[in-house]
């Protein structure tokens, strides 16, 4: 349901803008015929209901899906309006406030969009609720009316001429209406039936109920009402001479009693609105030909720049050219064949060592350039639309693959193109932090160790090529050389086990490579909390590979350390059963035995 | 006696009772439903509430009235004298003539209405 939600609310961002432009062209062209702005309302209903929409250049919203979907599944969540001024104000604010942090449990977003979505139907539901008791409450009022001529009723429970009934519209007439006000009335309740005004107005109503958040609907809801009764005044006049307008135009002061315009039903005679309608009426003057042939021109051209959305950023290719070494200063070529239609070839270096590449086309050789590793170079000479050859060559091995990725256009678009993070099948994942390589070889944990606090967010060449680019990472001080990410990982289902298929949000811990795979590791919370489950069948092997200092004489007594909060004491005679584990909380100044009580509400 | 108030709708009901009672009230229902539109569970609420109000009776199916035409025409005017012409039967008086021209004898009998 949160995603149908945000397609609504992405839905009426689009349709606000349309409802803006049109009620600017009400406020400009006064004199234009009703019948004109009822159906560009009609548009706007067209673009609330359709959830797809075609493209198109000539379109004038600024963005197809301000509100991306991603943007519930996210850390992180960003908007895309189209208008860089909001985007700026907004997306810190978001970052600020919806950005997860250490201590939750759930995505902010998330919890978010459960509650809007929740709280969008209940909104939803109780309109029409009241919609449809309201509905019948007065088909048991006008029980009583009695029949005048085929479908006209009267009624004393009528103060001002309405319509009721979808299938069969009946005019409701009160007792006192002046004979010479009769037929004025009939002419305009006629000529609402004639354009089926009654599933219009329900139709908007409806609408109305399902976007209620958007203000500007209700806006739109209030003006199309005013429309409807100003296009059918004007059908109406449009036959009669002067005196004609005139006995119109006191039977519409006659009948004006204050009806509350809000109601879906009924179509009612005097209204809020009447002296607008009684000049509207006086003046009216039939509109030439080119009048009409203009508006229906521009309904046209409100529907293409209204109701299609803009085009879209086109994904430029990219290829991952792989070669294998045939030896230092050897050039081996690619197999891929590069065409290029931005004119701009990015070539990025993957491996850990320096590459020179060679790019060529038709056997002749337009650049020789040596990359870094993680570096990137950009050729702006390329011609459009030729093919191309990369060759490399490196000071590696014989047999060694060598990774360099080409992308078409400029590299800093072709950085926001990941998404997911996404490991290279042949690479180890590596982040660049400080010019030195981290990698990650423990298990995903599901809290944050203590002492370490947000340092920001990964920038490209950090992400390296892991895609994590834009992720949040955690450094803690007094441990240099250690970073920890939150992103999606697998989940540790026991102390030495990681179901990558079930994937979750999570801390990943990064080390440097050259120490790949520690003998000793830093024991963490979550191990305890496996740990704890084996209770009395714990013994010193299950200790084996974390890090500890040794404090006992002849009895051993280890202290691992776990994070600045809590540690882990364990004793016991050595080949023997073990003593006491304990774990204690350095701020409360409480322990426990992991084996007998509860590590889980102990950590809270 | 003050004649029990009746809804313009209720009215018109009871001219179609006046005119044919004592009548069945399946055949009533009938009659309201031609002439009036009225549903048939419509027309026995009616029935229900105006006897309720003691207007009409409904025995054994059988609908007539308690109140007579006159009766409900006068607390219609009643109304209308204390409401529209606070009770001034001179204003009314002169309202009423303006609108139509009344011959003497119109007027002696209209008088004789009043002051029953």
């Amino acid at each position: 349901m949160e995603a149908f939600f945000l397609k609504l609310v992405n839905l009426s961002l689009s349709a606000g803008w349309l409802v803006l432009a049109v009620t600017v062209l009400r406020l400009v062209f006064r004199k234009a015929p009703r019948w004109v702005f009822c159906v560009l309302w009609g548009l706007v209903a067209l673009r609330l209901i359709l959830p797809f929409s075609i493209e198109s250049s000539l379109s004038l919203l600024p963005s197809a899906e301000p509100l991306p979907q991603e943007m519930i599944f996210t850390a992180q969540p960003q908007i895309e309006s189209g208008i860089a001024v909001v985007d700026n104000i907004v997306n810190p604010m978001l970052e600020a406030s919806l950005t997860a942090t250490v201590t939750d449990s759930a995505n902010p977003t998330q919890i978010w969009s459960f509650v809007l979505s929740r709280l969008w139907i209940i909104g939803a539901a109780a309109m029409l609720l009241y919609a449809v008791c309201s509905a019948i409450r007065l088909k048991r009022k006008l029980a009583t009316a009695t029949l005048m001529q085929k479908n006209i009723k009267r009624s004393e429970f009528v103060s001002s001429p309405f319509i009721f009934g979808i299938i069969h519209p009946t005019i409701y007439l009160p007792y006192d209406l002046a004979e010479e006000d009769l037929q004025a009335v009939l002419a305009h309740e006629w000529a609402h039936i004639a354009r089926k005004d009654h599933w219009w107005k329900l139709l908007g109503f409806a609408l109305l109920a399902v976007y209620w958040f958007q203000p500007l609907m209700w806006l739109a809801y209030v003006l199309f009402c005013r429309d409807i009764e100003a296009a059918c005044d004007e059908k109406v006049v449009h036959e009669l001479d002067a005196d004609g307008r005139r006995a119109y135009s006191s039977a519409l002061l006659n009948c004006s009693i204050r009806r509350s315009s809000m109601a879906a039903y009924p179509l009612a005679f005097g209204e809020v609105g009447v002296k607008a309608r009684i000049k509207g009426v006086m003046n009216y003057k039939k509109p030439a030909f080119w009048v009409t042939i203009a508006a229906v021109a521009g309904c046209i051209v409100m529907a293409l720049c209204f109701l299609t959305d803009p085009k879209q950023e086109e994904v430029l290719p990219q290829w991952d050219c792989t070669a294998v070494s045939a030896g230092a200063s050897l050039t081996v070529f690619s197999e891929e064949e590069i065409t290029s239609s931005t004119g701009v070839l990015t070539f990025q270096n993957r491996n850990l060592f320096p590459v020179e590449i060679e790019l060529r086309r038709e056997e002749e050789t337009k650049l020789i350039r040596e990359i870094q590793p993680g570096g990137v170079l950009s050729f702006m000479q390329a011609e459009k639309d030729c093919i191309y050859a990369v060759g490399m060559s490196a000071d590696v091995v014989n047999g060694e693959e060598i990774h360099i990725m080409v992308y078409d256009g400029n590299q800093a678009e072709a950085y926001s193109l990941f998404s997911a993070p996404q490991t290279p099948n042949t690479e180890r994942p590596m982040l660049n932090m400080d010019g030195a390589f981290y990698i990650d070889p423990y298990k995903p944990e599901t809290r944050l160790p203590h002492g370490f606090t947000q340092a920001g967010k990964l920038s490209a060449e950090q992400a390296y090529n892991t895609g994590l680019a834009g992720t949040v990472y955690f450094t803690n001080p007094d441990l240099p050389g250690e970073y920890y990410t939150y992103q999606i990982c697998g989940t540790a289902v026991a102390v030495d086990e990681v179901d990558s298929e079930q994937r979750q949000w999570g801390y990943l811990r990064w080390i440097p490579a050259e120490l790949e795979a520690l003998e000793n590791r830093r024991l963490t919370l979550d191990d305890i909390v496996f740990l704890s489950e084996k209770g009395d069948e714990l013994t010193w092997n299950d200790f084996d590979g974390y890090l500890y200092t040794e404090t006992g004489f002849g009895l051993y007594i280890r202290l691992y350390p776990i994070d600045e909060r809590f540690g882990l004491s364990v004793g016991g005679a050595p080949g023997k059963k073990l003593s006491y584990i304990l774990l204690s909380d350095g701020v409360s100044d409480d322990f426990i035995d992991i084996r007998t009580e509860d590590v889980r509400t102990f950590l809270k | 006696m003050a004649a029990p108030k009746v809804f313009e709708s209720e009215y018109r009901f009871c001219l179609i009772l006046w005119k044919n009672e004592p009548i069945n009230s399946t055949k009533l229902a009938k009659l309201c439903a031609e002439e009036l539109g009225w549903s048939r569970t419509t027309t026995y609420t009616v029935i229900k509430r105006l006897s309720e109000r003691g207007v009409v009776k409904n025995e054994n199916a059988t609908v007539t009235s308690l109140v007579s035409k006159e009766e409900v025409q006068r607390a219609e005017m009643d109304e209308m004298m204390e409401k529209t012409f606070e009770g001034s039967v001179p204003a009314f008086l002169t309202a009423f003539c303006k609108r139509q021209a009344l011959s003497d004898a119109e007027i002696e009998q209209i008088r004789r209405i009043i002051e029953k």
